[in-house]
């Protein structure tokens, strides 16, 4: 296969030893694991999912592990291919400094936070073999070649619009070229019988994830957003075993059928949209929580959202499901790096009307132009549709919480 | 029985007929999209029943009419209109239950059918079964309605395709009226003429009632055992064209009997097309599900599709309307040959689509009888126009259906025909764009690899030129209730992620 990136550059890996900034990185992923443990009726096998979350060993690796960024890699591949896939986005402001120092500084939180995580030696991103990166947005297609000087580095061309007429092959024919990079790197072949297993795997995992945002629209209460967010991205941001992890969910999902709210909720529902919200960055989640608002639905590439659309294949062969892989992971995708922000739009409304929720609001991460620029249609769109809207703009600082939180009461107070 | 069937049959002779199915339907649309009364909805489309019914019956006392309207009557339109309507639109609950009962009824004659025929026979030797067509027809309508219960929509589709192959391509044995007449049939096919003109000796012995009934798909009239149906529309075009309107003005009976026969089976079979479009295609055509079997082949082997370009699709449809076009001018000229059989010194068959057409090839293929390619003669004809197109077609069938799906399909003239109705007829595929998350699995699944439903983000009607109403994008869709197949107003499928997760 074609190198993407040419050798005669290269060069030697950075690696920066900050004691302080891992001892602030620690600090922050304790708070809101203290946060998270005073919440109300938690489910019973919440620990599990937490250990899996607040696990900080990463050496030992049963598996080869496979690194990616962004919900437009398929992790269904990287399975049926024996490895291990971890979404390393990274939601953790230490580490943005850090990243910061050495990358740009104009530069999204979450691309700087997710280098720094490459420059400290015993984390989870550096005990990764592999690297995908899609080329999403900016940040992301000019980090792959940096990560290359760490990693053997994939990038996934993404096509600049979702017409499936025009692009569903080149898109088709990336995923192949992902196989080709998998199958050099890792040594093995490729079996539609194992990729069948785990596709029926993460579609039963949409099942769960649907029916527990289904129940959460009717009792928001049975498991409060930052629980679910923790079960969800304890699936993908970690080293976990689905089959597993599916268990587990539907013991939590019985809890959940079962609960009962003792009294009427009187908490505003909204319905979340806008950019990735990723553990241990929970700021947002952790505000309305505390302010009285139940979130019920969200169009975030790393809440429900993400597992949301299952892979759907016509037919059981080979192409076909690397086709199904490519239609599930890019035009799916309700990422705004595409041409078209309508897809988004419609979500929200939908989910609004679905859920029966009384607002939306729009989490918009400072310095991530696309979400910024799109938030001039979505604005006017529904204020003509008269649903209470705010735009939140910040990055993953905890300053601003503060302020955050006066802007949030006054916006609740509508209701 | 056979008393029993000629009073019943002369009793049931308004629902036969098509203007009866199409008045039903139409009244159903507009009641269940213009009426919001829930009483109303049903009070009109009897009473509009019953109008019918009765106009019919006034229309049959005049003679000349009558004879027009004898002409159009088929039992499957009854069937239809009594088996298969009530199945769509009752909604399900007790009201449906009690309905069941209709189509097991329908099985139990047709079984008490075969019984009494088959003691009334006067030799014993097995041949088959015999069975009035009606029953049969009614009998194969229940089987499906019962089992649309068990099945789920995949699999549904499936077995009425199979059983509508096994009706379309064997079903002759069930119209012989003794065992003298399945023996006669035999030792015609033995010593089938090998002169490409006479084509008695290969079409189905049946005729019951001398009736021509036609589908608006490709159910081939060379399949040896072919019975329920004459054969597809371009057959009857082919029928049309040559009709010899010298002799009509010279007032030759026969020929314009000929005349008269063509034209109510055209008008049946555009009501039908009406009322089903493409949906022929997609579930019933004998043609597809042979090609099906080849698609199973390639997809057992674990080989993946080709998805055809844009040229290879239009290209496939432009040159299956000219070859149609051209083949048809072929059939007027048949009536211009001179003694010898030939026009301007060339000989011609009497029926030149069905010369190169693939279903004249695979159908009597699949049903043991003489295949078109070894009773065509050689290059002399037409400077061997028929013998070069009927390998090239062939050859796209099967490596069109072997490799790329339905790409034959966009060929197909027969299928075109349905076509015309797809958009603004009862039938279309409606799409809740909001709900869309354009993931495209329905362009995936599509096997006419259609874009448009994946695209359009803003009208809900999605139905186009090219969809079979297969149902595959519904059946994939993973947003509940985005897609749904409407039948004369109704939603008669409808995406659910879930229930599909559930039942497979």
């Amino acid at each position: 296969m074609d190198n993407q990136f040419q050798d005669i550059y290269k060069l030697n890996p950075q690696y920066a030893d900050n004691p302080g900034n891992m001892k602030k990185q620690r600090f922050i992923e304790d708070e809101q694991i203290r946060f998270c443990a005073e919440l109300p009726h938690r489910p019973s096998n919440i620990s599990y999912f937490e250990n899996i979350m607040y696990n900080r060993e990463f050496t030992a690796k049963p598996k080869p592990r496979v690194g990616y960024f962004c919900n437009m890699i398929p992790p269904e591949l990287i399975y049926a291919f024996g490895a291990q896939p971890v979404r390393l986005d990274c939601g953790n402001a230490a580490s943005a400094l850090i990243g910061e120092e050495i990358l740009c500084g104009d530069i999204c939180p979450l691309a700087k936070s997710s280098f720094g995580a490459f420059l400290n030696k015993s984390s989870l991103s550096n005990s990764c073999d592999l690297l995908i990166l899609p080329s999403s947005c900016d940040a992301k297609r000019k980090m792959g070649e940096i990560l290359n000087d760490i990693k053997p580095v994939f990038m996934l061309n993404l096509p600049p619009e979702q017409n499936h007429e025009r692009f569903s092959n080149q898109s088709y024919h990336e995923v192949l070229r992902l196989v080709k990079f998998l199958k050099k790197h890792l040594k093995t072949g490729l079996s539609a019988h194992n990729l069948r297993k785990y596709i029926k795997l993460s579609q039963i995992r949409s099942v769960l994830i649907r029916e527990i945002q289904k129940i959460r629209s009717k009792k928001p209460r049975a498991v409060s957003i930052c629980d679910f967010f923790l079960i969800i991205q304890s699936s993908m941001f970690r080293p976990a075993d689905l089959e597993q992890w599916i268990e587990q969910t539907k013991i939590v999902l019985d809890e959940m059928n079962r609960f009962e709210p003792q009294r009427k909720s009187l908490r505003t529902k909204l319905v979340l949209s806008g950019a990735p919200i990723i553990w241990p960055n929970f700021k947002i989640l952790n505000l309305f929580e505390e302010c009285g608002a139940d979130i019920v639905a969200d169009t975030l590439c790393t809440g429900a959202q993400s597992c949301f659309d299952p892979v759907i294949s016509s037919e059981w062969t080979k192409g076909s499901i690397l086709r199904a892989l490519a239609n599930r992971y890019v035009y799916a995708s309700v990422c705004p790096c595409f041409i078209s922000q309508s897809k988004r739009i419609s979500r929200i409304l939908e989910l609004v009307e679905q859920t029966g929720a009384k607002g939306v609001l729009n989490y918009s991460l400072r310095l991530c132009q696309l979400f910024d620029v799109e938030n001039y249609r979505l604005d006017r769109i529904l204020k003509s549709e008269k649903i209470p809207f705010i735009n939140i703009r910040t990055d993953y600082s905890l300053e601003d919480k503060e302020q955050l939180r006066v802007r949030i009461e006054a916006f609740l107070e509508i209701f | 029985m056979n008393a029993l069937y000629g009073i019943a049959s002369q009793y049931l002779q308004p629902f036969a007929s098509p203007f009866f199915l199409l008045g039903l339907l139409i009244s159903i649309n507009i009641s269940i999209k213009k009426i919001k009364n829930n009483v109303i909805k049903y009070v009109l489309p009897v009473t509009f029943a019953l109008l019918l019914f009765i106009i019919y019956r006034i229309c049959a006392e005049n003679a000349q009419i009558a004879k027009w309207l004898y002409r159009l009557n088929n039992p499957l339109f009854a069937v239809l209109a009594f088996i298969v309507v009530p199945a769509v639109f009752l909604p399900k609950g007790r009201f449906y239950k009690l309905f069941l009962i209709l189509p097991l009824c329908a099985i139990i004659f047709a079984i008490v059918d075969i019984v009494a025929h088959y003691f009334m026979a006067r030799e014993k030797e097995f041949h088959w079964f015999v069975v009035h067509p009606g029953l049969l027809i009614s009998a194969l309508a229940g089987i499906l309605v019962i089992a649309q219960t068990f099945f789920s929509l995949d699999n549904f589709r499936r077995f009425t395709r199979l059983s509508a192959l096994v009706v379309l391509l064997f079903g002759g044995f069930a119209f012989r009226q003794n065992y003298a007449d399945y023996k006669a049939m035999l030792e015609r096919r033995q010593n089938a003429v090998k002169d490409i003109m006479v084509l008695s000796e290969t079409t189905p012995v049946m005729r019951y009632d001398n009736r021509l009934a036609y589908i608006p798909s490709a159910p081939c009239r060379f399949a040896a055992d072919g019975g329920y149906v004459q054969g597809c529309v371009m057959e009857l075009a082919q029928r049309i064209h040559q009709v010899n309107f010298a002799k009509i003005s010279a007032g030759d009976p026969s020929e314009v009997s000929v005349l008269a026969m063509a034209l109510g089976a055209l008008l049946a079979v555009t009501v039908l097309a009406y009322i089903g479009a493409r949906w022929w295609c997609g579930w019933i055509c004998p043609l597809s599900t042979i090609g099906s079997i080849f698609d199973f082949a390639r997809r057992t082997m674990g080989f993946s599709y080709i998805k055809p370009n844009k040229p290879v699709k239009t290209g496939a449809m432009v040159s299956g309307l000219t070859l149609s076009a051209f083949t048809l001018n072929l059939a007027y000229l048949y009536t211009k040959i001179d003694q010898d059989g030939k026009f301007m010194g060339c000989r011609l068959p009497a029926y030149p689509f069905c010369k190169i057409c693939p279903g004249q090839m695979v159908c009597p293929a699949a049903s043991m009888a003489q295949t078109g390619y070894f009773i065509l003669p050689g290059m002399e004809w037409l400077f061997g126009f028929f013998k070069i197109s009927v390998i090239a077609l062939t050859g796209f069938f099967i490596i069109g259906f072997l490799t790329a799906r339905r790409v034959f399909c966009r060929f197909c003239p027969m299928g075109m025909f349905g076509g015309i109705f797809n958009r603004g007829a009862l039938l279309a595929i409606k799409k809740d764009s909001r709900k869309c998350n354009s993931c495209g699995i329905c362009n995936e699944s599509c096997p006419m690899d259609i874009t448009l439903v994946q695209k359009e983000m803003v009208k809900s009607d999605v139905s186009s030129f090219d969809c079979i109403y297969c149902g595959k994008c519904v059946y994939n869709c993973p947003q509940d209730k985005c897609l749904s197949i409407e039948f004369a107003g109704k939603k008669v499928m409808e995406s659910d992620f879930e229930k599909k997760m559930i039942y497979g």
